[in-house]
């Protein structure tokens, strides 16, 4: 008699290996290059983990100053709630 | 002697001071011994969200190398003018010279936005043509003192 299993697979999602910022061999994360930071934001503007996204620890962390110093200047919204 | 990079977020009805704003700070740099390495202009910008109401800024980007002295009078400066909405003030390690993302960005994005005004305002000319056509076939029919009033608000 095998036990039910507890645990559930967690939801599948888009997981990336491939950290974008060393393959592209990138200095520092720059908080100027929207097109880049899109990419590491959701619709409500948030941040996307390093687990989902695969980016490097090192360039997580600049790509999280970089996230805040575009926000500070309105390049990047800080959530998708602000009264317009 | 630091290389810093500074973002301005300028009024958007006072971007025509920006010029000589920015040729005043740019001599108060030179005055301290230090040099302009990058003067961008971004131009103006659709906010993310809204700052003291406004929903957009003239955004200028400038990469200088000063003393502690200079700088600080600098951000003083900053802080006191009211043109100024917000100032981002980093330390970087090196000069940089070249052109930024957001400054080609932007070219584009002028070019685009500056052809679609073209055409709705060709489409609002058009629009308003074919009224004055109908409301003049109207006022033919009718009165000459409606007529009068139509030219008036016309």
């Amino acid at each position: 008699m095998a036990k039910p299993q507890r645990r559930r697979r967690p939801a599948q999602r888009i997981i990336s290996r491939n950290c974008k910022f060393s393959a592209a061999g990138i200095e520092r994360v720059d908080y100027k290059d929207l097109d880049m930071l899109k990419q590491f934001i959701t619709e409500t503007g948030k941040i996307i983990p390093s687990r989902i996204t695969g980016t490097k620890a090192k360039y997580q962390r600049q790509l999280s100053t970089a996230v805040k110093q575009a926000r500070y200047l309105a390049l990047v919204p800080y959530c998708d709630q602000h009264d317009t | 002697m630091r290389h810093y990079e500074i973002v301005l977020l300028v009024h958007p009805d006072q971007s025509e001071q920006l010029p000589a704003m920015i040729e005043r700070y740019s001599g108060m740099v030179t005055k301290g011994g230090g040099t302009v390495h990058r003067s961008e202009d971004w131009g103006r910008r659709q906010l993310a969200y809204t700052i003291q109401r406004l929903h957009k800024a003239h955004y200028y980007l400038l990469n200088i190398e000063c003393d502690q002295e200079t700088i600080d009078e600098m951000i003083d400066a900053f802080r006191f003018n009211d043109a100024i909405l917000r100032h981002l003030l980093l330390s970087v390690d090196k000069a940089y010279t070249e052109d930024s993302p957001l400054k080609k960005e932007d070219d584009d994005s002028d070019k685009k936005v500056s052809k679609e005004d073209v055409k709705a305002i060709e489409e609002k000319e058009a629009a308003a043509k074919k009224e004055a056509e109908a409301a003049s076939k109207e006022v033919a029919s009718g009165d000459e003192a409606e007529e009068t009033t139509e030219e008036q608000e016309s």
